[in-house]
């Protein structure tokens, strides 16, 4: 968190310093995929535990992420920060007239980060770029287990995870500039990188485990990322 | 656009921000199962559950053993309520519960068993078990912390026959029977389940039965027991007037288990003792008496032999199947338990008196074979019996010492009512109590232990007369004679309060035998060892005389004329005219011991042993 306040700090005041240089603000949003290969076998080694059949209604399938960002866009390169906002969930689910069964897992990721930009092509308005991002990855976990028999509620049970860890993403973007507004395509892959596992409690010390306990379950982000995104440049003009 | 814009160009991302974290993604697919909501509820089978009856009477803990069988569905618990109170529960179709005795109290108690079988409609709540049929069933419970055990014996065809309560207990086993000897030891004979039993092994022989009920949890519970009497059947005594003897006895109850009697006899006297044994059938009740004589000691013994195994049938155990009875042969006048003081005295043709166990004087009749009365002095301040008895010649009076005082009692023998008592202690000396003679019309003689004789009239209560150095032995029936002893043997006449000597000898006599005829007052008889003879008492003359060389002549009876004498092992009756030999009975003891001395009474012979000799 550091070495990131630290890059940071570095942007602002290599934009301070700058004598041309436009700002850009953008958001981009788009469909990612995510592998979370820990917690679908949780969903796949749910039915086994349960007295009744259940169907896996829902397994982390591919979800909006959101990505606003801020830059500077020198001749040639750019350089921003950006926020990614993404989730995805499952759920095991059965019901009949007696009753009903879930088990929902929601998992989502506040991940700020470091963009970096090379223009590779431009033709008229057109630019073609290659863009990476380096930032962290908070995520949370909702765990809710809820059962209603004979209109009693037996079961609603709620935990909550949480995990940090780094991601990695390099891809490209295509992008239309009309005066101060652009608008553009990219895609990319999201690899995570880090070790910790989702934890509850102060210390860190319940995780969360696949159920037959032998490998505590870690978020995993990994995946394509495909969005569309919109820019609006501003140009600053040294006095 | 420029700078003054940037405010605007800055607050909308966050704002973006903002708004694509409410975007967050939220599962809403609902998988719909397919469930049968109506189907037929199961039918439940009873594989095994041993509650058999609607009641259950517990006496100890009890295990339910259960196993259900339910189609199509399948039973998912069995729960046990005690009274409404969950008690356990099951997660299967078949198990144990186990009735806690100890915990219930006694009385009545509600056992309810809910049997739950899955609904069979696939549903969740089906499979989480929130949905199902219940079939449930009730039972009364009567739990027995008190209960009273008896067993009863009757007989039954021959045979003893057990019974005892049932034992209701639902967890009942079966009985176990234990005979028991008399040191309580126990021996199992039976298990069964009935609640009686026939012994076909027992014959009376006493001791003991025990039940217990053995219950299916191992549990034993005393259920009863009883202490038989001894049945082996008593004996009795009886003797004709032919002197036939023979022990008689009950038929036995049990004489279907009876194999035989073994009779055993011992005839004893002295240090000779007889012993005969003969085998008598189950359905014998009598025992002909063989080889005893007049006198002898008889015991009998009675042995029951089983016609089965009997557990108690050794040897070291006989003696419960012994019956034992101990008497004298002869026919016994005395009740049980009567101690007779050895002197008995003729107060008429049949009858004769004695002092029974010391209080009591009874007068006894041989023909009717009865006593015809009693006399039981009481003492104003201490009981005190009767001691020292004479009888007058013919037996119209009776002298005898009562009271803490020894006072003089004189009684009719006609009627006890008729008695006077007085005190004599001027004339005997205290603490001195000799027999008192007395004559038919009321005149004694009293002895006193200075060899004083006082010749005293009871009628009067006056003092006829005294003299020293002299010993009044007899004085007839009318009081004119007397036979004394001085310095000889001698009969002298009391006339004129005086002594007029009529015969003496000096010549020592072993045990002579003389007194006077009760009813002749001026005969006597007098016996010297080989010549007996009846003499006039005026003179002492002869009147005839015949030779009897007998060991000893021990009484006369003058109602029929007759003699009896003893020698060795024989008692004589002899005709008391001219000595003839009329009867011989041979006897094992010694009549001329006072304890066991005879009289001749009617056509009897009394021995002071208590028994009674029939001449006829």
């Amino acid at each position: 968190m550091r070495r990131i306040f630290q890059i940071v700090v570095l942007i602002v005041i290599t934009v301070n310093n700058s004598n041309s240089k436009d700002l850009s603000f953008g958001f981009q949003t788009g469909i990612g995929t995510y592998s979370m290969s820990g917690l679908k076998n949780l969903n796949y080694a749910l039915p086994e535990l349960l007295a009744f059949d259940t169907k896996l209604v829902s397994n982390f399938p591919e979800y909006w992420y959101y990505r606003p960002s801020f830059g500077m866009k020198f001749k040639g390169f750019g350089i921003g920060l950006v926020y990614l906002y993404q989730s995805t969930g499952s759920r095991v689910s059965a019901a009949d007239y007696s009753g009903e069964y879930r088990f929902d897992m929601k998992v989502k990721s506040y991940s700020p980060g470091i963009c970096v930009d090379v223009n590779l092509l431009h033709l008229y308005n057109f630019q073609f770029a290659a863009y990476s991002v380096l930032g962290l990855l908070s995520s949370k976990l909702k765990i809710t287990e809820y059962l209603n028999a004979m209109e009693m509620e037996l079961v609603n049970d709620t935990y909550d995870f949480k995990a940090h860890n780094n991601y990695f993403e390099p891809g490209f973007n295509f992008v239309y500039r009309y005066k101060f507004i652009g608008v553009g395509i990219s895609g990319g892959y999201l690899i995570q990188f880090g070790k910790q596992e989702f934890y509850r409690g102060k210390y860190q010390k319940v995780r969360l485990y696949e159920f037959d306990g032998r490998e505590a379950i870690k978020p995993e982000w990994n995946g394509f990322r495909f969005g569309i995104s919109v820019y609006c440049n501003l140009s600053i003009k040294a006095k | 656009m420029y700078v003054d814009n940037i405010k605007i160009e800055l607050i909308l991302p966050v704002l973006v921000a903002f708004i694509f974290h409410s975007c967050e993604y939220e599962p809403t697919e609902v998988y719909q199962r397919q469930a049968n909501k109506y189907v037929a509820p199961p039918e439940i089978q009873i594989v095994e559950l041993n509650l058999n009856n609607d009641t259950i009477y517990l006496y100890s803990d009890m295990a339910v053993n259960f196993r259900f069988i339910s189609t199509p569905q399948e039973i998912k618990a069995i729960i046990f309520y005690i009274d409404s109170i969950k008690q356990k529960t099951v997660y299967s179709d078949s198990g144990i519960f186990d009735l806690p005795y100890n915990d219930l109290e006694s009385g009545t108690h509600t056992l309810l068993i809910e049997i739950y079988t899955a609904s069979g409609t696939g549903s969740i709540a089906d499979h989480i078990g929130m949905e199902a049929f219940i079939f449930s069933k009730t039972w009364t419970i009567i739990v027995a912390k008190q209960f009273s055990y008896t067993m009863e014996s009757a007989v039954y065809n021959g045979f003893l026959k057990l019974s005892w309560n049932e034992c209701v207990a639902s967890n009942f086993e079966e009985y176990i029977l234990y005979r028991c000897d008399e040191s309580g030891a126990q021996t199992e004979i039976k298990r069964l389940t009935a609640s009686e039993f026939i012994d076909s092994s027992y014959v009376g022989e006493g001791g003991g039965y025990a039940v217990e009920a053995s219950l299916q949890n191992g549990k034993i519970l005393e259920w009863g027991n009883i202490e038989l009497p001894d049945c082996i059947p008593d004996m009795l005594y009886y003797i004709t007037e032919t002197n036939q003897s023979i022990v008689k006895w009950q038929k036995n109850k049990f004489y279907k288990a009876i194999d035989s009697y073994v009779i055993t006899q011992y005839v004893s006297y002295g240090r000779i003792h007889d012993k005969t044994e003969s085998i008598n059938g189950p359905a014998d009740t009598v025992h002909n008496i063989i080889n005893a004589l007049f006198g002898d000691n008889v015991k009998v013994i009675l042995r029951v032999i089983p016609k089965w195994n009997n557990l108690l049938y050794e040897s070291s155990q006989y003696y419960m199947f012994k019956s034992e009875f101990s008497f004298i042969q002869g026919y016994s006048f005395l009740c049980n338990n009567e101690n007779i003081d050895y002197r008995i005295y003729q107060v008429k043709d049949d009858e004769f008196v004695y002092v029974s166990n010391q209080d009591s004087i009874i007068r006894y009749s041989v023909s009717k074979k009865q006593v015809t009365g009693s006399l039981g002095y009481v003492a104003p301040e201490c009981p005190t019996g009767f001691s020292m008895l004479r009888a007058s010649p013919s037996g119209k009076y009776l002298t005898a010492y009562v009271n803490c005082d020894e006072d003089v009692i004189l009684i009719s023998s006609d009627n006890f009512d008729d008695y006077s008592v007085r005190n004599l202690k001027h004339l005997t000396d205290v603490y001195y109590f000799p027999a008192i003679p007395i004559s038919d019309n009321g005149i004694g003689i009293i002895n006193n232990r200075w060899n004083k004789l006082y010749i005293y009239d009871f009628n009067s209560d006056v003092l006829l007369a005294q003299f020293n150095g002299k010993m009044g032995l007899r004085i007839s029936s009318n009081s004119d004679y007397i036979f004394l002893r001085d310095d000889s043997l001698r009969l002298v006449q009391f006339k004129d309060s005086t002594l007029i000597n009529i015969w003496s000898e000096s010549q020592n006599i072993t045990n002579p035998f003389y007194e006077f005829d009760p009813f002749d007052t001026n005969r006597a008889v007098f016996w010297d060892g080989l010549s007996f003879s009846v003499r006039q008492c005026d003179n002492f003359s002869i009147i005839y005389e015949f030779s009897l060389p007998d060991y000893d002549v021990l009484d006369i009876n003058y109602y029929n004329q007759e003699i009896l004498t003893y020698s060795e092992g024989h008692l004589y009756i002899r005709s008391l005219s001219d000595g003839s030999l009329l009867k011989d009975i041979p006897v094992n003891f010694e009549p001329d011991n006072d304890a066991e001395a005879c009289f001749l009474i009617d056509n009897t012979i009394v021995s002071a042993k208590g028994i009674i000799y029939f001449l006829n």
